[in-house]
């Protein structure tokens, strides 16, 4: 089963043992330095008032990502920060979102990430111009795999205008659709 | 038998045709899926663990032992997992889903043996249980 989460929906989930032990919750999300693929979380510790752990969990020992828990190993091993690479970089938020043909679709709000395997799949914007019943929704674009970003901008091919989505359910569908459309026959 | 149902039971010792507690709660092997014992409460003394190897029966009004010598002291984990909180309680997957609620472990009394997990709207095969935790019970993904 395909499952996209946006990466504010991961942000405070809990962090699971198959034995059925809380060990910590979400922090943030660590990207790669393209911004392409999940290396792994930040941590808090569970509970009110409990600060930060300064460990991170990366990518390989994580078992599952759902709607309700990040599902861990009963003998998960935190690593220190720095080991799981990257870190600061890939940070797309608020980035405008740029057709190779020049047209501003609107300003990263958030990323969608495939909980498969960590890719990031396409991002949350706020449109550029939209009609005024529409005003503070937001749209979900489709991402290539291949495609220039930097800390201003995030180009995407002219032909993603077409699989704008403007519900995040019916998403899933539309990547799909979307990558076959670029590997298909040219 | 409905583990829930074992909860609460008295234990009579049948040498002094006493009770001499209750079954507060069940120890769980989570990777042999059967009952390794219960944990009494209202006992005098610190023995408190009675194995399922060392019941003389359970009955359906009564847990009967021969006499207090055979209770002894709880394992510690990874012996098991204690079960009674988490009837009712909330279930994950081992994709990160969330079921319904736990309702009840269907037990053999015969051999401690868990059978099934009873949730609020529908029963798993025992196999289907990987851990009983202190935040969630886990069991692995119905993919539906």
């Amino acid at each position: 089963m395909k499952l996209l989460l946006r990466g504010t929906d991961v942000v405070g989930l809990p962090v699971v043992t198959i034995g059925g032990d809380d060990v910590a919750e979400v922090r943030d999300v660590m990207f790669d330095a393209t911004g392409g693929h999940v290396l792994g979380f930040t941590l808090n510790k569970r509970g009110r008032f409990s600060g930060r752990l300064k460990e991170v969990l990366p990518r390989e020992q994580v078992r599952a990502v759902g709607p309700a828990a990040v599902i861990v190993a009963s003998d998960v091993q935190f690593q220190p920060p720095g080991a799981a690479g990257g870190g600061a970089g890939g940070d797309v938020l608020d980035d405008r979102v740029i057709t190779e043909s020049g047209v501003d679709v609107g300003r990263v709000t958030d990323v969608v990430i495939d909980t498969a395997d960590g890719a990031v799949v396409g991002y949350e914007v706020l449109p550029a111009d939209e009609p005024d019943q529409r005003k503070g929704r937001r749209s979900y674009v489709p991402l290539a795999e291949t495609g220039a970003v930097s800390g201003e901008a995030v180009i995407v091919p002219s032909s993603a205008i077409d699989y704008i989505a403007t519900d995040f359910a019916g998403f899933g569908e539309a990547v799909e659709r979307y990558r076959e459309l670029l590997r298909g026959p040219t | 038998m409905n583990l829930s149902s074992v909860i609460g039971r008295p234990v009579v010792d049948l040498s002094s045709a006493t009770t001499i507690g209750r079954v507060d709660d069940a120890v769980v092997d989570t990777t042999a899926h059967r009952i390794v014992g219960f944990v009494l409460g209202k006992v005098a003394g610190p023995a408190t663990f009675l194995p399922w190897e060392s019941m003389t029966a359970l009955g359906a009004d009564a847990v009967t032992i021969a006499d207090l010598h055979v209770l002894g002291t709880p394992p510690g984990e990874p012996g098991g997992s204690l079960t009674s909180k988490a009837l009712g309680a909330r279930v994950l997957t081992d994709a990160g889903r969330e079921l319904a609620a736990l309702v009840d472990l269907d037990i053999d009394p015969t051999d401690g043996a868990v059978t099934s997990l009873t949730l609020s709207d529908r029963t798993l095969p025992a196999e289907s249980l990987l851990g009983i935790g202190s935040y969630a019970t886990v069991v692995s993904d119905p993919a539906d």
